[in-house]
């Protein structure tokens, strides 16, 4: 029985498959943990100082930002190839959202659609006569009419969701049920 | 970067079969991979039967080189080994990226299940509906994000 337990010790952790194959065990790009990841994220971010170091390959995309003061490849020494996003150069298409008062967070501005906006008020007035999801639903339905989800769509149901209590799982449940 | 396919895992099974067979050792990195994602045996099984399929009828996408496996294994690595606030962010940030340029319905359904098999479907979706206010923009998006990039008309 020792005998037993002492062979057992020896096989435990010493025979490798791969190594008997000359299969090489781990890949074999060096994966040597650096905090690569963390460059892609802003220094205001809240980033834990215990994070694992990280290396990775990345692809770099031109954003139509002005602040040019955290260039992640600068930081890392990495090259990538450069792709220009859809948008012009030069506006933020989310910098509207992005107000510091809190309270105007999720005003709408979007005059660009004038459909969604008169959906509401046609909504509104339904809404005595069906639940909340169900207004929030015909809603939800408007905003891919055009093909394309935007900004001032998205503000819009967000507030929506506010004024409806409609929690955010119950909207992408929503969403995943009008997609099919 | 090209879409190979529909999750992280499917893309590093055609990388694996780029020069139409399978190694010993890509059928290892395939395991690292597998686990670095999270996904059970069947789940796994799934995604190869259905590439085995395609195979079988010559419709299967190929990566173009064996090499970009390790590469690729690296990325999903780097993202399932950073700190939760880390991943989460850049997967938020991908979202709100793509809203400035817009969502297609298409682009939504196919992104979400590429982040679903990252385990980071939660902040992408409330980057891209602005759940929790607006997240900014990425400039620098991690390769193992490239084909949801992509989808999303970023890349």
């Amino acid at each position: 029985m020792g005998l037993m337990d002492e062979e057992e010790e020896q096989n435990e952790g010493e025979i490798d498959p791969f190594a008997e194959l000359g299969v090489q065990t781990s890949p074999s790009v060096d994966i040597s943990s650096s905090d690569a990841l963390e460059s892609f994220l802003d220094d205001d971010d809240d980033v834990p100082e215990e994070d694992e170091n990280i290396t990775t390959e990345i692809v770099e995309i031109i954003v139509d930002e002005e602040d040019d003061d955290d260039d992640p490849f600068a930081a890392l020494g990495v090259g990538g190839p450069s792709v220009t996003l859809a948008q012009g150069p030069e506006v933020d298409a989310l910098a509207a959202f992005m107000d510091d008062d809190e309270e105007e967070e999720f005003q709408v501005e979007s005059p660009s659609e004038p459909e969604i906006q008169k959906a509401v008020e046609d909504d509104s007035q339904k809404v005595s006569n069906m639940d909340d999801k169900g207004a929030y639903k015909l809603v939800l339905q408007t905003v891919w009419v055009d093909g394309v989800l935007d900004p001032g769509e998205v503000s819009l149901l967000a507030r929506r969701r506010d004024e409806l209590g409609i929690t955010f799982e119950e909207h992408l449940e929503l969403v995943r049920e009008m997609l099919g | 970067m090209n879409i190979l396919g529909e999750t992280a895992f499917a893309h590093g099974l055609a990388l694996a079969w780029a020069d139409e067979r399978m190694t010993a050792n890509e059928f290892y990195q395939l395991d690292v991979l597998q686990e670095a994602l999270g996904l059970s045996d069947s789940e796994r099984a799934i995604i190869e039967s259905e590439y085995e399929g395609l195979l079988s009828e010559g419709k299967a996408r190929l990566g173009d080189s064996p090499t970009s496996l390790a590469k690729w294994i690296d990325s999903v690595r780097a993202l399932s080994n950073a700190h939760q606030d880390i991943s989460s962010g850049l997967a938020r940030r991908l979202g709100a990226t793509a809203l400035r340029v817009g969502i297609t319905r298409h682009g939504w359904q196919g992104a979400s299940v590429w982040m679903e098999q990252l385990g980071l479907i939660a902040p992408f979706a409330e980057g891209c509906w602005m759940e929790g206010g607006v997240a900014p923009p990425l400039k620098a998006i991690p390769l193992a994000f490239a084909p949801a990039a992509k989808m999303l008309d970023l890349l």
